[in-house]
């Protein structure tokens, strides 16, 4: 059963009692909380993720997002991240609700995948080439994949790369795309269809709004994918476009100062990293416009 | 190591840090790892060209000679 087919009086008791347990890209999570943003947020932007059955499915993650204390209920009321009871995180305030379960889950995974090395990147994927666009915070990488994903791309992911060890393909984890500020307008004015949960204000990134995932990314969550090239985005308004080509070497210390795993991994994640490379060479992209970064994107593609 | 057309980067296992090597540096040692065995004389050069970090230098040259892949190591300046 999908989250949408669930009516919402149903969803808010399980989220208020034993947990409503989500199949995400795989990992199995299961969500507990009775705060507005989060009973709201969750039917819109994970319709379409399929409901487990929490007797009969094992618990990857189990998170409770609820006030640390009862008088953080009406004072300046909070938010806190628990994971199997223990907090990460220091509360927030609790309109951020939402964002917190989704950074939160976000530490989760990265922080619990070391079968994969996980490149903090956007990865998208047509015709069986993934593109793996790692980048700062800021440097245009969500937007970019916001757009593509927008153009009928598959989204694995708009956080995280997560190469498998073994195969060397790119696991799919698909879900709401976090986009800051301006890029927001930016992606409703670009497609009018696409679907935003409510916009925070006020975080430690400014004003956060999430875009839900297609649905048939969802469908092919299980679908692994292979790299064909890694794009360093950099928005830059009224620049000219401008496309780098990098050496294996630049691109291998690029992407590594990008993970979140590879001082955990070592070695194999050194050998994970120059085999990524080997199929996968890097491109600088500095970019004024969508139309100016699809082209260039569009060319690489069609590279062998 | 893994060793590119242009560069090089080598994984150091003692300390767990990467290193980029230069152009020159790279096409010696990736000579070196196809065909085996070559003069310390060879590495030594390449390794005053590319590797900044000294403690580094060494410990890859000791490993060179390990995997025989170097026969002896001459001290710098000889």
């Amino acid at each position: 059963m999908k989250l949408s087919q669930r009516p919402v009086p149903s969803l808010e008791m399980e989220l208020a009692g034993s947990g409503l347990m989500l199949e995400v890209g795989g990992f199995n999570v299961r969500v507990k909380s009775s705060v507005e943003s989060v009973v709201r947020g969750l039917p819109r932007l994970y319709a379409d993720y399929t409901v487990l059955d929490s007797a009969e499915s094992i618990v990857d993650f189990d998170i409770s997002l609820n006030p640390p204390s009862q008088v953080r209920r009406w004072l300046r009321p909070q938010i806190q991240f628990l994971l199997d009871g223990f907090s990460p995180f220091k509360p927030l305030p609790r309109e951020q609700g939402f964002a917190l379960f989704e950074w939160g889950l976000n530490w989760c995974i990265a922080n619990h995948s070391h079968r994969y090395l996980v490149i903090h990147a956007a990865v998208v994927e047509r015709d069986g080439r993934a593109f793996i666009f790692p980048g700062a915070p800021g440097s245009g990488k969500s937007t970019l994949c916001a757009a593509l994903v927008c153009r009928g791309w598959r989204l694995l992911s708009d956080e995280m790369a997560m190469v498998s060890l073994e195969s060397g393909l790119v696991r799919p984890v698909p879900r709401p795309i976090s986009l800051k500020n301006e890029s927001i307008d930016i992606i409703r004015r670009f497609d009018a269809n696409a679907t935003f949960g409510d916009a925070v204000r006020d975080t430690a990134k400014g004003t956060v709004g999430h875009m839900k995932p297609p649905a048939a990314s969802i469908a092919r969550a299980a679908e692994h994918a292979r790299g064909h090239r890694i794009v360093f985005p950099r928005y830059r308004a009224d620049a000219a476009c401008d496309v780098r080509r990098l050496t294996a070497g630049e691109t291998f210390m690029r992407v590594a100062s990008n993970t979140f795993n590879y001082h955990v991994l070592g070695r194999a994640g050194f050998d994970a990293l120059g085999d990524l490379l080997a199929c996968c060479a890097g491109v600088s992209l500095e970019y004024a416009s969508f139309a100016d970064a699809f082209e260039v994107i569009e060319a690489l593609e069609n590279e062998l | 190591m893994r060793a590119f057309d242009e560069d090089a980067v080598v994984f150091d296992g003692r300390s767990g840090h990467t290193h980029h090597l230069s152009d020159s540096a790279a096409r010696i040692l990736a000579v070196l790892q196809e065909n085996g065995p070559a003069t310390a004389q060879a590495v030594l050069q390449a390794s005053a060209e590319c590797v900044a970090d000294e403690q580094f230098g060494r410990r890859m040259l000791d490993d060179l000679q390990h995997a025989g892949l170097i026969e002896a190591i001459t001290p710098a300046g000889a």
